[in-house]
């Protein structure tokens, strides 16, 4: 078993446990605890099941780099819930949640600035003539994108209001994913060689 | 990270990388750019090779070069290309040294 493999499983397994513990609490909505505790190991198995390519060491790479990505949102949104859990169990104070939020927007704009700045060095897992898009135009798109967006995140968060910051977070989640989508769907089918560079 | 930096300290391989931005290119379309021997080429490859900074892809007797490089190495790459950077013989021997 890889490592990233377990760290993925132990994030999980932690933000799984958080539930448990918010389920022994309100177990009135045992049904949506549940629902919640599904869908990150659902949209994790998703991502693996889903990976394709015709190169082995590059399909490898990329397959551990999104086991890294769900090990690591795994544990943002187990310490999370569990601060809310908490303040539910009694265990942490009211007080402390707008501090809490904002180090947690600040770490989560950190956190997409890293990705994005990473992403465009993904390898392709396909050889250049099956791509089924522009791998490396949209991968230094996104990647552009979500820098500079992780980096307005970080810097909203350290300056602005509670309420405008998580305006400001929503909105900038919201595009990057649409821009994200938008620039592969655009992309699909165009040989890699008449990709244009995208990254300006 | 001396990698990088040794990399992107040559316009030549800067050259190169400016070219991949572009499309993915294979070594011979990259050759028809510069005016220099196929073995001082494949020395600026292997160079981008081992900074991480370009992808080959090798298909019977052509390889195909794409651009692998971080959000902050392009902007590194902008920044290096617009002060013109260059590093002399003495840089040099010590980023040998340290790699």
């Amino acid at each position: 078993m890889s490592k990233s493999f377990v760290l993925a499983c132990a994030a999980i397994a932690l933000f799984v446990g958080v539930i448990a513990w918010g389920c022994s609490i309100d177990a009135h909505s045992f049904a949506r605890w549940g629902f919640v505790a599904v869908v990150l190991p659902a949209i994790w198995a998703y991502v693996e099941w889903a990976q394709l390519g015709d190169r082995a060491k590059a399909r490898k790479a990329v397959v551990r780099w999104h086991r890294v990505c769900f090990a690591w949102a795994g544990l943002m949104l187990a310490l999370s819930l569990g601060f809310r859990v908490g303040i539910a169990a009694g265990t942490f104070h009211e007080d402390w949640t707008p501090a809490v939020l904002r180090l947690r927007g600040v770490v989560f704009g950190a956190s997409m600035m890293l990705w994005g700045n990473y992403l465009p060095k993904l390898p392709s897992p396909w050889i250049l003539e099956n791509q089924p898009f522009d791998w490396t135009g949209v991968h230094r798109f996104v990647g552009c994108g979500a820098f500079l967006g992780g980096l307005a995140m970080f810097l909203g968060w350290l300056t602005m209001p509670l309420q405008d910051a998580k305006s400001l977070a929503q909105i900038i989640v919201l595009l990057t994913a649409g821009l994200a989508m938008g620039r592969k769907w655009l992309s699909w089918g165009i040989p890699a060689d008449g990709a244009k560079a995208s990254c300006r | 990270m001396s990698h990088v930096f040794k990399a992107l300290a040559d316009p030549t391989r800067r050259r190169v990388l400016q070219l991949l931005r572009e499309r993915p290119m294979t070594a011979g379309e990259l050759a028809d750019e510069f005016h220099l021997s196929k073995a001082t080429l494949s020395g600026h490859f292997a160079v981008l090779r081992e900074a991480d900074l370009v992808d080959a892809e090798k298909k019977q007797q052509t390889i195909t070069y794409s651009l692998r490089m971080s959000v902050l190495e392009e902007a590194l790459l902008q920044f290096a290309d617009s002060l013109g950077l260059e590093i002399g013989p003495s840089e040099r021997r010590a980023l040998r040294k340290g790699a």
